[in-house]
């Protein structure tokens, strides 16, 4: 009853002027960040981070959970009409929106989009209001043994998610946790690995590390492809009225089909890694399974658009879960909300919504807002000015970037070293994208190192330092079986069923 | 011919890794002991996790080698380069010169760089003052934050 009354209160916070004006802000730079290629939501929340510092912690979180709704569904935009998918989770709906594009029904993709990622967006709120109730309860069971587990789970379920090298998923973490480690020990006042310098004693700061990874390395990587032409905006001419999804195609694609969705990606975006590409290719399977036309699947199926946009918006609530309640982000935008949270003074767990749930209400209320709402309203009245969002002039577009990129490393805490920091993790992250290095799993690493450790050695210490107490402590070997059953079914048994055919 | 093989990015960027990853671990074990009178010390977790780096580095190495064909690329862009030597200089003249100056001609330079579609010199100028007084704006207005002026050096 208590987290109803302080849902509704969220509700209503969000009615304020401030956080109001913050969400539909908010959504508008996510819309616009999560059409263009190249730009994603990640990189929205990354260039605002520094503002938050002056910002109410609500208005920043409300302004978040809007980018990170918006971004995920415009994605859809670019994929439908020029076959370039905004955001790599709307890869799935370029192989279906642009066939139809083609056809001359993108508005009606665009429609099934909007109206996949409303349904989608909003059930995963939904959810989201539901599950985290149920979650902090069972975060409140597990002690210091079984959250050293979690969080091992969490890092190699990290590990796991990328696929293609398993061994660069580990040293992209591994040079997370290292960095992590630079300044005072998480135990004792004692600094480590400074070399002598006292800029390293207060440790690495997070804002330098998420604006390198993200805007300053994504600046060198398009600065490669300065010299590409855009697409011209002039040929796709959309009325209003063409964005509305066709009945009879809705009534075919079925309640069933949103929904089923909506829960596949909402669950997957609960696990640490996995993100809105994976939720949008496992619903979108799982719907081409089901279809009683999967022949249309990959010539242009509504079907396909409406199971891959429902799933990768609703993984936008299920990504939540596990940061708030555990301090374990579920994909990367999630990741750098954690970071807001942190540069706020908030600290994820029971305790933030046994004391603070005012705070993060809003957020919840947002979140659901913005796909109920605001998704189907800009795509009406914003939806033919968004085409030509990828005209822009990539080069104003990306000074500018570069500018708020760097000035931010320096305002967040009016550092040069900071700033000459921003940089130099810009050009790490750089050289680690082009060899296929996950920069996602290095922020997890530098995020959840430190809790790794103190954990360990706090179970460590209260157990007169007998390692056993990590198979000694149920809920420690439930995440230590937990793993050992990820690592069978996506790492042991997955070469096998390859062999198989 | 070995030594270019061996420079090629699949392979040396595991070598750099392990480098450093060498360096840290030796940090670790010259502060202090993992193991110090049965107690786990500050140098435990990461000596263990120089380890893990070190095995999952040995693993991208022999990926890297066996991958490594040599691969006919086309020339190399230098965009990357100068946008880091652009960003270096705006870093380093940032505070000294302060926001406007230093702005602008970054923006400037990446105009350049990064092949604005405008050619014409002035409209740059123009755009590159555009871009610094829009953050000027956003920062210093918006959100109150100070920026450093060319007044604080002189």
């Amino acid at each position: 009853m208590d987290t109803l009354l302080g849902l509704l209160d969220g509700f209503a916070a969000l009615a304020q002027p401030e956080p109001l004006a913050a969400m539909v802000a908010g959504f508008l730079v996510g819309a616009f960040f999560g059409a263009m290629p190249g730009l994603t939501a990640v990189l929205a929340i990354s260039l605002l981070l520094p503002v938050t510092y002056t910002l109410e912690v609500v208005t920043s979180l409300v302004m978040c959970a809007a980018i990170f709704m918006a971004g995920m569904y415009s994605g859809s935009i670019t994929a439908t009409t020029i076959n370039i998918p905004g955001a790599p989770s709307s890869m799935m709906t370029a192989i279906e929106g642009y066939p139809l594009m083609k056809q001359g029904r993108g508005a009606n993709a665009l429609g099934h989009a909007a109206l996949g990622s409303m349904i989608g967006g909003s059930v995963g709120a939904l959810m989201l209001m539901l599950v985290t109730p149920l979650a902090v309860k069972l975060a409140l069971l597990i002690r210091t043994p079984g959250k050293f587990s979690l969080i091992l789970f969490a890092l190699i379920v990290i590990v796991i998610a990328q696929r293609k090298s398993y061994a660069k998923g580990a040293i992209a973490t591994c040079l997370g946790i290292m960095l992590a480690t630079v300044g005072i020990d998480v135990m004792e006042p004692a600094a480590r690995f400074t070399y002598g310098s006292e800029l390293l004693v207060q440790g690495i700061n997070m804002m330098p590390l998420i604006i390198g990874t993200f805007a300053i390395s994504e600046l060198l990587v398009q600065s490669e492809e300065a010299h590409r032409a855009a697409p011209a905006p002039h040929l796709f001419r959309i009325r209003r009225r063409d964005f509305l999804p066709n009945l009879a195609e809705v009534r075919r694609i079925g309640p069933w089909t949103y929904l089923k969705s909506a829960v596949i990606g909402f669950f997957i975006g609960v696990l640490p890694g996995a993100g809105g590409s994976m939720a949008a290719f496992v619903s979108y399977a799982e719907a081409m399974r089901a279809s009683k036309q999967p022949e249309l699947f990959g010539k242009g199926s509504v079907e396909g658009i409406a199971a891959a946009e429902s799933a990768n918006n609703s993984m936008c609530g299920g990504a939540y879960v596990p940061m708030l309640t555990f301090g374990i982000p579920g994909d990367p935008t999630t990741a750098v909300i954690l970071g807001v949270l942190i540069i706020n003074g908030l600290q994820p767990g029971p305790q933030l919504f046994d004391r603070q749930f005012d705070l993060v209400a809003p957020m919840y209320a947002a979140l659901f807002v913005s796909a109920l709402v605001l998704v189907p309203l800009t795509l009406f009245t914003l939806g033919p000015y968004f085409i030509r969002i990828v005209g822009i002039d990539r080069a104003i577009l990306y000074s500018s970037i570069a500018v708020v990129a760097t000035v931010g490393g320096y305002v967040a805490t009016f550092s040069m070293f900071q700033m000459a920091l921003t940089l130099a993790f810009g050009v790490l992250a750089y050289f680690l994208r082009k060899q296929d290095y996950p920069t996602v799993s290095m922020l997890l690493g530098f995020i959840l190192g430190p809790d790794l450790e103190q954990f360990f050695r706090r179970a460590m210490s209260l157990e007169g330092n007998d390692p056993t107490i990590f198979l000694r402590s149920p809920d420690s070997l439930f995440f230590l079986g937990l793993t050992l059953v990820f690592i069978y079914f996506f790492v042991i048994r997955k070469p096998k069923a390859t062999k198989t055919g | 011919m070995r030594l270019r093989s061996s420079l090629r990015p699949p392979v040396l960027v595991p070598t750099v890794v392990i480098a450093v990853t060498l360096g840290y671990l030796a940090t670790a074990l010259w502060s202090a002991p993992p193991i110090e009178n049965d107690t786990i010390s500050a140098s435990f977790f990461p000596v263990v996790v120089s380890t893990v780096m070190l095995v999952a580095c040995g693993f991208a190495l022999v990926g890297g080698v066996r991958e490594a064909k040599p691969e006919r690329v086309g020339p190399r862009s230098m965009k990357p380069v100068l946008v880091v030597l652009l960003t270096g200089a705006y870093v380093a003249a940032f505070d000294t010169v302060g926001y406007f100056v230093s702005t602008t001609a970054y923006a400037l330079g990446l105009l350049f760089v990064l092949e604005c579609r405008f050619r014409n010199p002035v409209l740059r100028m123009v755009i590159a003052v555009a871009i610094a007084i829009a953050f000027y704006l956003f920062y210093a207005e918006l959100f109150r934050l100070r920026l450093p002026t060319l007044g604080e050096f002189l």
